[in-house]
């Protein structure tokens, strides 16, 4: 299932390809495909946690490249175009089928107590994976939409259909959520031989 | 006083600016930037090939219904263009109709106003073949108040109109005929 180490919204499609995918070269689209399916099915995934649903994503993610790839402008933002129309369907899909536990606006006031970034905690954590899975899922999109993907409070906000007061404190509260997951681990001992 | 963690997470202009003269808040963003990093490390997840057979299945899909839907358009349009046509050249058929029958009436109203006058100056001759197309014409009349009165067609009507004027043309021969004889 794991391949290779780094998300790929980054990569590049050369620009001849780009406009052949636009007059609807399959060919082209198929390459496409191949350079962003994964990063996408990636992001869909860790944020779900649930590989059927991610499949599906991904699927209606190309659908929607392949139908508004002729309408795109612009050679650069490619990547950053497939990566904002699999943000947007993941974000939908989860609240469309209420697996997102939205944050209520009382709880808004939340703040950290300003030691979170004291110390490098997440250095020693054997596998972030399943750290990342104990998470409740708004916590785990939102800090992967803005740690990993660079998507600002705004953005996220937008996203969600929220304010940007909902972006700033489920992220805070995902990585203290995070350091105590962090934490956990690493007092509990290694199952390496436990049967 | 140092940024809080939630600053630290996006840090605005002047919060940015704190960061160059602040080595403590420094330091928490550096803890940050390598958590980040490690969050952008994790390994890509491989995509079953089987996708993207069913993302082509479903474009050809959308896009076939879209095909149909243009096309349903297309022919409404073509349908909506040819009836329009139709009224346009039944409206000028039945303008053109009524010209004709217009024309027709201004005509045989001229030529029986010429026979009166013939008639009136005593030029005009009571053969018998002109008394039987009076008897014609007074026929025809019935017929033509008849069309009127029982709303008929202006086919109709313009036929009977063209019957009419035969029947002058009929008499005003008969005359011109005489008068070249007697000449």
């Amino acid at each position: 299932m794991f391949g290779k180490a780094v998300l790929g919204f980054g990569e590049k499609v050369a620009h001849t390809l780009i406009d052949r995918a636009r007059k609807g070269d399959l060919r082209a689209l198929e390459v496409i495909y191949d350079t962003y399916a994964n990063a996408c099915f990636s992001l869909a995934y860790r944020i779900s946690d649930n590989y059927d649903l991610a499949q599906d994503i991904t699927q209606d993610v190309f659908i929607k490249v392949m139908t508004g790839i002729r309408n795109f402008r612009g050679y650069e933002e490619l990547g950053g175009w497939v990566r904002r129309i699999v943000s947007n369907e993941t974000i939908n899909r989860i609240r469309s089928t209420q697996r997102l536990h939205l944050v209520g606006e009382d709880e808004y006031f939340y703040e950290s107590d300003g030691d979170l970034f004291n110390n490098n905690w997440l250095e020693s954590c054997q596998d972030l994976d399943k750290l990342l899975a104990k998470l409740p899922m708004n916590s785990r999109a939102v800090l992967l939409l803005h740690e990993v993907e660079g998507f600002n409070h705004k953005e996220i906000a937008r996203m969600f259909d929220k304010s940007e007061s909902f972006s700033k404190v489920t992220l805070s509260r995902a990585f203290a959520q995070l350091r105590k997951y962090a934490s956990q681990q690493k007092r509990e001992p290694s199952n390496a031989f436990k049967r | 006083m140092h940024l809080s963690d939630e600053q630290l997470l996006e840090p605005d202009a002047e919060q940015l600016d704190h960061l160059k003269s602040c080595e403590e808040c420094r330091y928490r963003q550096g803890n940050l930037l390598s958590m980040r990093k490690s969050l952008s490390r994790l390994p890509e997840l491989k995509m079953e090939r089987s996708v993207w057979r069913n993302v082509q299945v479903e474009h050809q899909m959308q896009s076939s219904v879209k095909e149909v839907r243009v096309w349903r358009h297309l022919t409404s349009a073509l349908a909506a263009s040819i009836l329009a046509l139709v009224s346009f050249l039944v409206i000028n058929e039945f303008k053109d109709s009524h010209s004709e029958l217009d024309s027709l009436v201004s005509e045989n109203q001229q030529m029986y106003a010429l026979i009166e006058r013939l008639r009136s100056s005593e030029q005009f001759e009571y053969k018998v073949s002109v008394k039987l197309s009076q008897i014609q014409l007074d026929e025809i009349d019935l017929k033509i108040q008849k069309a009127y009165l029982d709303s008929k067609s202006d086919k109709v009507k313009t036929e009977l109109w063209k019957e009419r004027k035969l029947i002058l043309q009929n008499m005003l021969s008969q005359h011109l005929e005489k008068k070249s004889l007697s000449i």
